[in-house]
């Protein structure tokens, strides 16, 4: 008889353990009640980490964006890297070096593909990113990560063409009335049955995706590429204004280029971008560190005054890097010397 | 979390039930002898894993006791007709981090009671892991294996997927029978999918080999443990 009654309590028992458990979905009041007695550590933050080790590992994208991030040389102390966004960062050091009480911080760069970003800042290997990454681009690779405030007055995508009857055309195409057409739709469509070329996996790859439906659209893994493609011809290549204005004035290859422009003389732009750090969505105090230095940088006039130096002085890139230029830490899966290559989008 | 019994312990839940007390068939030398061969094995693996996760990314952080991501597992099952009840608990943390290389400390309780079996047993033991493993695979060029394989395995969230491998090393602390504490090692591969706000979603298929049986009567029990879950 007592073993059908044992069997009974067992079963309500494990009844009881059940309804139990499904209220666990309300564990938060069991956090509440242990922060009672012992308070529940916070989340370690990023900058804690770069206090402990004093190092700031920074990633920088393989691909350059001159002046921003130029390539990296061989200089006589080992591979160096230099642009406006390495002596940001430098900036950046020294203002987290302040935060962790005058310890002396290293600043770190790691050559790394743009589409690891995430899962390098997520997994704490990096602190942060920088190489002319726009915030306000919407795509899921952007998604899951923090932006800081713009270090670069507002930009857009522009255009390059290699031909002056590519210009042509796309006036022509800007003159036409549409009625029904917006400025930003008539843009869109000037570049019409053009082979527009992007660097993959960046800003210009998900706006062309998403709104240049008539382009022909080729993907290549830098820019650098896409100037160099023979067969076919690229007749424009979309980018990053500042980077391509400057490409424009700075690099032998591209005398044959001229920038697109409006009949009134304005760039052809087709968005706004703003130039930001990116870093890990839990690294709250490090983002602070970040915003406060951008804001002290610009209302003192330095980042101004930076960005000044990369982009209107006279300048040889390898000397800088072999001045100035922080050594670069290139992983063995990263070769920034490998041939770009250029493949044709998936049609959507 | 899910348990798949191995045919070993279904082989066993159909015996009837014996007497746990006696001498273990295996002599202290040979165990001694077994527990030795396992722990060079668990340690050139651990050292081979190491090596190549530290190259694969230079001037590496050595967190020692980082604790995040941890990470609590529970599974209930009660049969009534047999009466029959698992549970399982795992309660684990991050004991050591460089780069890709990781090291989990773990807490394993199994639980099985049937008219047959009668098994409670402790383990703790260290997941050496290498992390992102798949991006050795970075050749050839035009289209790298590792790619590929990102792609065919993980889709659109191919860049955000850690995958990785591990070894398992540890000790039953207690358990059925009179041979605990004994050894308990494995291997595991698995995926971890970073979601936000220091929280990730992880799939781990772990292979455990433990030194006793849950009857307690002989070693090597073996279990294949699915596991999905958040780590915090």
């Amino acid at each position: 008889m007592s073993r059908p009654r044992s069997r009974t309590a067992q079963r309500f028992g494990f009844l009881a353990l059940l309804i139990l458990t499904g209220w666990l979905q309300g564990c938060g009041l069991l956090i509440d009640a242990a922060e009672l007695v012992v308070p529940v550590p916070a989340l370690s933050d990023g900058v804690d980490v770069v206090c402990r080790h004093r190092q700031l590992q920074v990633g920088i994208s393989v691909e350059p964006y001159p002046p921003f991030v130029f390539p990296v040389v061989q200089s006589p102390q080992g591979l160096s890297v230099t642009g406006l966004d390495l002596e940001l960062v430098q900036h950046l050091g020294a203002a987290v070096s302040t935060y962790c009480g005058g310890t002396p911080i290293v600043v770190v760069p790691h050559v790394v593909h743009f589409r690891d970003l995430f899962r390098l800042l997520t997994e704490g290997q990096l602190d942060l990113f920088v190489s002319s990454v726009a915030y306000n681009v919407p795509h899921m690779k952007s998604a899951g990560l923090a932006y800081s405030a713009p270090y670069y007055p507002a930009s857009g995508l522009s255009a390059i063409a290699r031909r002056s009857d590519v210009v042509e055309h796309v006036r022509a195409a800007l003159s036409r009335p549409a009625a029904d057409a917006g400025v930003l739709e008539r843009r869109r469509k000037a570049l019409d049955g053009l082979i527009v070329a992007v660097q993959e996996g960046r800003s210009a790859h998900f706006y062309a995706a998403a709104n240049l439906k008539g382009a022909r659209l080729l993907l290549c893994d830098s820019i650098t590429g896409a100037w160099q493609k023979q067969d076919p011809e690229v007749d424009v290549i979309l980018g990053k204004e500042p980077v391509l204005n400057f490409l424009l004035t700075r690099e032998d290859q591209l005398k044959d280029w001229q920038p697109v422009m409006l009949e009134d003389g304005s760039p052809f732009l087709l968005n706004r971008e703003f130039f930001t750090v990116v870093m890990s969505e839990r690294s709250f105090r490090l983002h602070w560190l970040v915003n406060d230095l951008l804001f002290e940088l610009e209302e003192s006039g330095r980042l101004a005054a930076m960005q000044r130096r990369w982009f209107e002085q006279d300048y040889r890139f390898a000397e800088r890097a072999a001045s100035e230029g922080l050594p670069a830490v290139i992983p063995p899966s990263v070769n920034p010397t490998a041939p770009s290559r250029c493949h044709w989008a998936q049609p959507q | 979390m899910h348990y798949e019994r191995s045919p070993r312990l279904l082989e066993d839940m159909g015996r009837p039930k014996v007497p746990t007390v006696g001498a273990s068939p295996l002599t202290a030398p040979t165990c001694r002898l077994t527990i030795c061969r396992w722990f060079i094995q668990w340690f050139l693996l651990t050292m081979l894993s190491m090596s190549m996760a530290s190259q694969s990314f230079a001037q590496e952080r050595l967190e020692i006791l980082p604790i995040r991501p941890f990470n609590v597992d529970i599974a209930l099952r009660q049969a009534f007709t047999p009466n029959d009840r698992e549970i399982a608990l795992q309660a684990g943390f991050t004991a050591l981090t460089y780069g890709n290389f990781e090291i989990g400390a773990t807490y394993q309780y199994f639980s099985l009671s049937s008219n047959e079996v009668q098994a409670d047993v402790h383990s703790v033991y260290a997941n050496p892991r290498w992390n992102n493993f798949l991006d050795i695979l970075d050749f050839p060029t035009g289209t790298p294996i590792n790619r590929l394989l990102r792609h065919v395995l993980f889709g659109p969230l191919e860049d955000r997927a850690v995958p990785f491998v591990g070894v398992i090393g540890g000790a039953v602390v207690a358990g059925p029978g009179s041979r605990a504490p004994t050894y308990l090692y494995g291997a595991d591969v698995g995926v971890r999918f970073p979601v936000g706000h220091s929280i990730a979603l992880e799939f781990t298929l772990g292979y455990f080999v433990y030194g006793l049986n849950f009857s307690g009567q002989g070693n090597d029990e073996r279990q294949l443990l699915f596991t999905t879950g958040f780590f915090f």
